[in-house]
């Protein structure tokens, strides 16, 4: 049979024969086939590992971590610890404030860790779009200097914090030797040792470390930028600085917010560098050395997760709020 | 005038790349200079060939077992984290299910967790594991640590392979988990290398855990084993032996990095800018 | 091979609103047949195939293959091969191991994978191609490979969702071509979605016209071309489209709406009230005819095509020109004047809903 139209009431009855079919009509259909049920539920077995790993030894150890954090467990006492609420934040005793959040060093471990992130970001942020700028011109051996600024991001920080404490070094260090040599400075600087210096070289290595990966992602916003803007403006005789103002860094800004996200979380919770370079000097102590020295070092597992707590807080409170204030969507929706 | 103008422009750009150069490549070069040194002093110009810091970094400690360590450990991080996060991006990529935004968001929520937030936790699952000491416990962290970006960056790459693709693999009877074998990862294996080698270098480098959970001088890794390269007191750091043992690692990542160089950036990118 | 009955089938996208994009689609399709879906843009048309392929979710309604429903089947169970627009050739494969995946699933054995592959091969013509991978293949030839790849694995059903768009002007020839031999030799049903009439009358043995998630008509593409149900059919179907005029239909007598309104013609039709007259721009007549309505026009465009020629013509009777074809040797003068004729027993006539009103008898003007 051949229905020629379904526009006419006749072409819709379908002969009686055929009673069974459409018996499922009745049925409220979910919408969703055995197939793609089937699919779903392979798709969550594919999450499974992915998963139960991130819960267990993640979100586990996070959940551990706040409930230490109000215990006086110690490294050699893991179980038997007492549960004394918030005595590790802040407690009154006896006429005296005791606590992470009374203590002096915390507090100048929070300055020194935002000091350390705002100066190295932002100057890693404004050196990588130059160098960027510097890639993203044509020029013979183009590629190999893009392959060698890399390196720095590539090796571990512990090397990089031992070859620039070498070239500080005070006595035999090139720095002092090449400075000197300029007659910058009259006498050798310890620069890792003078807490006017400290910091500052701190944030230096930091940056030299750090410039490729903003210069990379920088770069990779520019190569995606449409060229006739440029040419529009070529065409009407922009002077090129303004070209950059107006047009090159409205356009790359959405990828260098992402990036300085990423760098801030790094810079946040630095600790290898410092450890490396000054040890556990209070000049130089950021957040996560403090709550790894109390923790580790001192051995005092309650009060250091209490104060990796804090840590916690703090770099996700900053984030979210730089993620707020610079309006990033971070919606994972993409479609195929 | 205009050529003049021109010219200088010109030099002042190579400058401009001469001084990039020297800035990043400086501190490799006082390093080699350091490391084939026997005596001390700085010097701006290679003047012996003198491999003596080399040879005591090897016998000093077990800096080969290290090594081993290390490669150890990057590569089971390397294969477990690929293995998992393969199947979860494919997962998270390509099948509509509910939640799957909410999953994405706490998978890039979880890479943002400061280590030392975790340390005292994993520390006790450390031990609770038996893993104290022991090169699984940095297998396990470091897998953690490098799952979220791992299936961050290859979701976005499986996103950009055509749905046809995978209907038309349907069709001829894949199951999903042959669709991943057979059809995407032959597909995505650059994007596999890249995702291998970003999780390869952060394991490789990695320095925190591997300084808290592990104790005994043979189970180090490298980067500790550098930071724990000393003389007899702090005023006499052995820095021969250390810009040796340095050079030592570098190497192999300055030539991951000049092979693969393209494929890092993509993957940075492919993790960030979409993101 | 099987044949397909849809009942009522329903597609819904969930979304932020809502879109119904296959609504209550009723159709048979016999074992063995060649089935074309046109339609516009949009229409639902690939929806439809998806869904029979089972990678579109069905909202509401049944599929039956034979007698089996397949609603809750994957693409596998159903037994379908399916050749899509952009070839999604596996690119790390050899043409080869594109044909033979299927089979390979199935751990069939390497002498009868290699068999099978290598007759199907010799029957497109690409035998010579198998080592190759799918990059070193011209536009035609993977368009056989994913041609083959639907065929090794003997499919109950074919479903093509525009396999020749992708291809130039005289390779979409070819291969319309070959792909209806292909049939005739096989003799799988097959579904084939296409937006090119030509395709859809050259190949089908039953067309079915979509159109925003409806099926407008169906039939053979001789019955769609000479008795469209409606008015979009009829305006659909045929290139240059079909020419529509407003008018007055009382019993058997219509009358135009203009001009001269106060003429009657005798019509093939039964009808009373507002109706549209529609007559194929082919058969339209320069020279005065029994049971044809005369009307005066001035030419405003001539569009040569060589075998024919278009003749646009501004007239009282419609704001649109009328399209006439005429044959191509003639050279008329753009702003001249025009006497046609629209023989009334080959035109159509609709209802005020659009719908077609059946034909009776033969005319004869009064
Ligand atoms: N995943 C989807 N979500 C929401 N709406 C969709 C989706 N896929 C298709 N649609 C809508 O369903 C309708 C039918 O789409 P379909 O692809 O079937 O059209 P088509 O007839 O094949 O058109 P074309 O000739 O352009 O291929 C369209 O209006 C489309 O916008
Ligand atoms: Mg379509």
């Amino acid at each position: 049979m051949d229905i020629s139209t379904v526009s006419g009431p006749q072409a819709r009855s379908l002969p009686v024969n055929r009673s069974p079919r459409g018996a499922l009509q009745g049925k409220k259909r979910t919408g969703l086939s055995g197939f793609s049920r089937q699919r779903i539920r392979t798709a969550w077995l594919f999450l499974l590992p992915m998963i139960l790993g991130l819960a267990c030894v993640a979100g586990w150890p996070l959940l551990r971590t706040f409930y230490l954090g109000f215990t006086d467990s110690s490294l050699s006492n893991l179980d038997g610890a007492n549960f004394i609420g918030f005595e590790n934040y802040l407690v009154y005793d006896q006429g005296e404030w005791y606590g992470i959040l009374a203590d002096s060093l915390w507090w100048r471990a929070v300055g020194n860790t935002v000091y350390i992130t705002l100066l190295s970001v932002s100057l890693e942020t404004v050196l990588g779009v130059l160098v960027a700028l510097i890639l993203h011109a044509k020029f013979p051996g183009r590629g190999l200097v893009r392959a060698a600024i890399l390196i720095p991001w590539a090796i571990p920080t512990v090397v990089s914090a031992k070859m620039w404490g070498w070239m500080l070094h005070d006595q035999y260090g090139v720095i002092n030797d090449l400075l000197m040599s300029l007659h910058l400075i009259s006498s050798p600087v310890a620069w890792t040792v003078n807490p006017d210096t400290v910091l500052g070289t701190i944030v230096a290595v930091d940056v030299w470390k750090t410039t490729p990966f903003m210069a990379l992602l920088t770069l990779a916003a520019l190569q995606m930028l449409p060229k006739d803007c440029y040419e529009a403006a070529r065409v009407d005789g922009i002077h090129p600085i303004k070209v950059f103002f107006k047009v090159t860094l409205p356009l790359i800004k959405p990828a260098l917010v992402v990036a300085v996200v990423f760098r801030m979380l790094d810079a946040l919770r630095i600790f290898d560098l410092i450890y490396i370079l000054t040890s556990n000097s209070e000049d130089t102590m950021s957040i996560s050395i403090y709550a790894r020295q109390q923790l580790i070092d001192f051995q005092q597992v309650g009060y250091g997760s209490a104060a990796s707590t804090l840590v916690f807080l703090l770099v996700f409170g900053l984030t979210l709020g730089y993620i707020f204030a610079t309006r990033l969507k971070f919606d994972g929706s993409g479609d195929h | 005038m205009k050529a003049l103008k021109r010219r200088t422009g010109q030099v002042l750009f190579a400058l401009a790349v001469l001084a990039l150069l020297i800035y990043t490549i400086f501190p490799f070069y006082i390093a080699i200079l350091t490391s084939l040194q026997g005596g001390e002093g700085s010097f701006y110009l290679l003047q012996d060939f003198d491999f003596s810091n080399y040879v005591s970094v090897f016998r000093e400690q077990p800096f080969f077992l290290n090594i081993l360590n290390s490669a150890l450990v990057s590569f089971g991080t390397v294969a477990i984290s690929l293995l998992i996060a393969v199947t979860a991006s494919y997962a998270l990529a390509r099948v509509h299910f509910r939640g799957r935004t909410t999953l994405l968001l706490t998978v890039l929520g979880v890479s943002m967790f400061p280590q030392v937030a975790v340390l005292s936790g994993m520390f006790e699952l450390v031990r609770l594991l038996g893993l104290y000491n022991n090169l699984g416990s940095l297998v396990l962290s470091y897998t953690v640590f490098s799952l979220p970006f791992s299936v961050w960056i290859l979701t976005t790459f499986m996103r950009g392979i055509p749905k046809d693709l995978e209907e038309a693999a349907i069709v001829d009877g894949a199951t999903p988990w042959q669709i991943i074998t057979r059809i995407f990862m032959p597909v995505l294996w650059p994007a596999l290398v890249t995702t291998g080698l970003l999780a390869f270098i952060g394991a490789w480098n990695e320095f925190m855990f591997a300084i808290t959970f592990i104790l005994s001088n043979e189970q180090r890794t490298v980067p500790v084993a550098i930071s724990m390269i000393s003389g007899g007191s702090q005023y006499e750091m052995p820095w021969g032996p250390i810009m040796a043992a340095s050079v030592i690692v570098t190497v192999p990542l300055i030539l991951l990095v000049l092979v693969f160089q393209r494929k890092i950036v993509e993957g940075l990118t492919a993790g960030a800018v979409k993101g | 091979m099987s044949s397909i009955e849809f009942v009522k089938l329903e597609k819904v996208y969930k979304g932020l609103s809502d879109f119904c994009a296959v609504k209550g689609v009723d159709l048979q399709i016999n074992e063995g047949e060649f089935v074309v879906f046109v339609g516009p843009s949009g229409c639902g048309k690939s929806t439809l195939l998806r869904m029979i392929a089972g990678l579109e979710d069905i909202s509401g309604g049944e599929l039956y293959f034979g007698d089996r429903c397949v609603n809750d089947l994957s693409p596998k169970e159903r037994g379908i091969g399916m050749v899509f627009q952009s070839y999604a050739l596996y690119p790390h494969m050899s043409v080869f191991d594109n044909m033979a995946f299927g089979l390979t699933l199935e751990k069939g054995s390497r002498e009868t994978i290699k068999e099978k592959v290598e007759e199907v091969a010799r029957i497109l013509q690409i035998d010579h191609l198998l080592d190759r991978k799918p990059k070193a293949l011209s536009g035609g030839q993977r368009q056989r490979v994913a041609i083959g790849r639907a065929i090794v694995r003997q499919p109950n059903v074919f479903l093509f969702d525009e396999p020749l768009s992708n291809l130039d002007a005289s390779l979409r020839v070819q291969m319309r071509i070959e792909i209806t031999k292909l049939h005739q030799r096989l003799k799988t049903t097959s579904i084939y979605v296409t937006h090119d009439q030509v395709e859809a009358m050259t190949m089908a043995d039953k067309i079915v016209v979509l159109n925003q998630g409806r099926i407008m008509q169906v039939g053979s593409p001789l019955q769609i071309y000479n008795e469209p149900a409606n008015t979009f059919v009829a305006g659909f179907m045929g290139s240059p489209t079909m020419n529509f005029i407003d008018v007055e239909a009382m019993d058997e007598q219509l009358s135009l709406r203009t001009g001269q309104a106060n003429r009657r013609f005798l019509m093939p039709f039964r009808h009373s009230g507002p109706a549209t007259l529609g007559i194929r721009p082919e058969h339209i007549e320069l020279q005065p005819q029994a049971d044809a309505i005369p009307v005066e026009t001035r030419i405003s465009v001539v569009e040569h095509l060589g075998n024919e020629t278009l003749l646009y013509l501004a007239t009282d009777l419609c704001e649109q020109p009328l399209v006439v074809a005429v044959s191509g040797e003639m050279a008329p003068e753009i702003g001249s004047e025009l006497t046609i004729y629209l023989p009334l027993e080959r035109s159509h006539l609709f209802d005020a809903q659009g719908d077609a009103v059946k034909r009776q008898g033969s005319a004869s003007v009064n």
